[in-house]
């Protein structure tokens, strides 16, 4: 293959023997790929310690014999761990990754670091719909509430996110046009939700309010399924879209002479974000700090490469949550509080720490 | 592989930038600096080639109607630099040419790839910067990962909208170099976008010049580059001079009132 020619080359130790930059960038993909199961096992092991944590304190070892060979646990324990903590740690795993995934891929399309599924609006939409079903008493097709309310967050929330679509899309989809009308949307719909709560009975606004926390409390088996089959759908499809998303953040116009429909990448994801982020919240209600921090913790750890950021975002997200989990459960004595008032007193130290860790790298 | 533009009209929402832009053939192997005043349309000539603004009229490469390719054959026939440098984020500059290979090459083997992006970091001299982040890398560093990410696709059409803008001199000709190397070589067309017009006297075949009425005039550059013209292009009253070694060399003296425009 002929190619552009070397002559004018500028460089440095020609005379002796050389790596090749393939060999030494395959080193550097091995450190990221280290990297990557490290940030898995960290989320092995906060899911552990999350189902090991709760008022009766396991063992480490305990939960894992619980896991492994249910028989050779006592009954109490079994349903410590089966019924109660691992469908709630397990669900904090789920939810975590649905919104680091959802965070990280909205950042990209966006080229905004500050967005997250819920500058546009899409998880107050979710908490429009919780709190219609949950102040109005509202029935459709005779669906038990339990069942209407995540069903009603998730309806709203993908409306939300076809809304801002549709509207960016009638008046040219520039990045810049998305953001203003998600934070148009989220400010009418906090309004509204306001609205709800003035008008709504004590019972309801005070239900109102647990939903805006955000619980991993509702938690099953049936509704951690559901969620990650949603994480399971997309993940493939976002890392399809991996080396689009890498070409779109080193610059638009870039991606676009190569070939990158940007538009059509943009509107693909935002739905993908819409769907990941309803089926995170309908089971929990609002978790928002995850969506916005750990696709950075991912990105000072792996780099803007979506092959690895993308997985890493959704690791990272998962470990956020998990260890969130276990600080609601820890903080208070006796008492599990909301995750969604945890995430971010758990995330805003593990953050700093990060970014003071890589300036000092970079110093260096 | 020659380059040929018949009554293009291009644009932005309704807004034409030139009309009925009719060029002489541009033959292979061709250098050609696009110059003229600011906002004069420049930048959109190249992207409306390279298929990123709708045009009306005809733009024909190779005998091949540029606007009937699909964008997986434009990619690999027309490599195009946009003025706005790579961003500055924490993704290697190896990743970036990679990542442009694995979107317009996928015709390429691994091999082929590693070979490619070998051969373009050891061309453009930044071998050095390959595992850099760009967000660890200066405005010039940058610009030269750009150029990166077009040189190593290795097309028979390059459109660089102002590629030297942020850098010193001696990388200036480290690029001018390479792309008169790849024009010689493998008998392209490079269209570069550019105000230095001692770089276009020294350095390119040919020179386009857009007036401000959108009118335009293509030649050698001796033939182009007239102090007549410049003055009606610029406003400016320059010399062309010759150096010891024969090279001609634009002095610009000073600018015209509006009034002798």
């Amino acid at each position: 293959m002929s190619s552009v020619s070397a002559a004018q080359t500028t460089k440095l130790g020609d005379s002796a023997p050389r790596t090749t930059l393939a060999s030494e960038y395959r080193r550097f993909v091995l450190r990221r790929v280290v990297c990557l199961v490290a940030l898995a096992v960290v989320a092995v092991v906060a899911l552990l310690v999350d189902i090991a944590s709760g008022p009766s304190m396991l063992g480490l070892a305990d939960v894992v014999h619980g896991l492994l060979n249910p028989e050779s646990i006592d009954a109490g324990t079994r349903v410590i761990i089966e019924d109660i903590r691992l469908p709630y740690a397990l669900m904090a795993v789920v939810v975590g990754a649905c919104l680091g995934l959802a965070g990280a891929e909205m950042q990209t399309v966006l080229n905004n670091p500050l967005a997250s599924p819920f500058t546009l609006g899409v998880g107050a939409a979710a908490t429009l719909g919780a709190s219609l079903v949950i102040a109005f008493n509202i029935s459709f097709l005779g669906l038990a509430a339990h069942i209407l309310l995540p069903l009603s967050a998730f309806v709203f929330a993908a409306v939300a996110s076809l809304l801002i679509l549709i509207l960016s899309r009638s008046l040219g989809a520039s990045v810049h046009a998305v953001v203003l009308f998600g934070i148009a949307l989220l400010f009418g719909i906090n309004a509204v939700v306001g609205l709800i709560q003035f008008v709504a009975d004590a019972e309801s606004v005070q239900q109102i309010v647990f939903w805006t926390m955000g619980s991993l409390a509702r938690a099953s088996l049936d509704k951690v399924m559901i969620v990650a089959a949603v994480l399971a759908v997309c993940l493939p499809f976002s890392l399809r879209n991996a080396w689009a998303m890498t070409l779109l953040r080193s610059g638009e116009e870039q991606a676009r002479s190569l070939g990158i429909r940007v538009e059509r990448l943009r509107l693909t994801v935002l739905m993908r974000v819409s769907l990941l982020t309803a089926a995170a919240m309908c089971f929990v209600g609002e978790i928002g700090f995850i969506g916005l921090v750990a696709p950075h913790i991912a990105r000072l750890m792996l780099g803007e490469d979506h092959r690895f950021l993308l997985p890493g975002s959704a690791l990272a997200g998962a470990v956020l949550l998990s260890l969130s989990s276990i600080a609601s459960k820890l903080l208070v004595p006796g008492v599990v509080l909301p995750v969604g008032i945890v995430t971010a007193l758990v995330g805003i130290p593990l953050f700093i720490l990060l970014i003071i860790g890589r300036s000092r790298r970079v110093a260096l | 592989m020659t380059l040929k533009l018949e009554s293009v009209t291009a644009g932005y929402r309704n807004r034409a930038v030139f009309s009925n832009l009719s060029l002489p053939e541009i033959p292979a192997g061709a250098l050609v600096a696009v110059i003229g005043p600011n906002a004069v349309g420049k930048s959109t000539l190249l992207k409306s080639i390279a298929g990123l603004l709708p045009i009306s009229g005809t733009m024909t490469f190779a005998g091949e109607n540029l606007a009937g390719l699909t964008s997986h054959q434009r990619t690999r026939r027309v490599g195009y630099l946009p003025q706005p440098l790579p961003q500055a984020i924490p993704l290697v500059a190896y990743e970036t040419v990679f990542s442009a290979c694995r979107s317009a090459r996928g015709d390429w083997s691994r091999e082929e790839t590693e070979q490619a992006i070998e051969e373009v970091f050891d061309t453009l001299g930044i071998r050095q910067l390959a595992l850099r982040r760009l967000s660890e890398m200066s405005g010039g560093q940058r610009q030269m990962v750009g150029l990166a990410q077009v040189l190593v696709r290795q097309t028979p059409l390059m459109l660089l909208d102002e590629p030297t803008s942020a850098l010193d001199l001696h990388w200036q000709l480290n690029v001018l170099n390479a792309v008169r190397d790849a024009t010689n070589q493998e008998r392209s067309v490079a269209l570069v976008a550019c105000h230095d017009l001692n770089l276009a006297l020294r350095y390119c075949d040919q020179v386009l010049v857009i007036s401000p009425g959108g009118q335009a005039e293509l030649g050698t550059p001796e033939q182009v580059l007239t102090p007549d013209l410049l003055a009606r292009t610029y406003g400016i009253e320059a010399r062309i001079e010759r150096c010891s070694q024969g090279q001609p060399i634009v002095l610009a003296d000073r600018p015209l009132p509006a009034s002798v425009r």
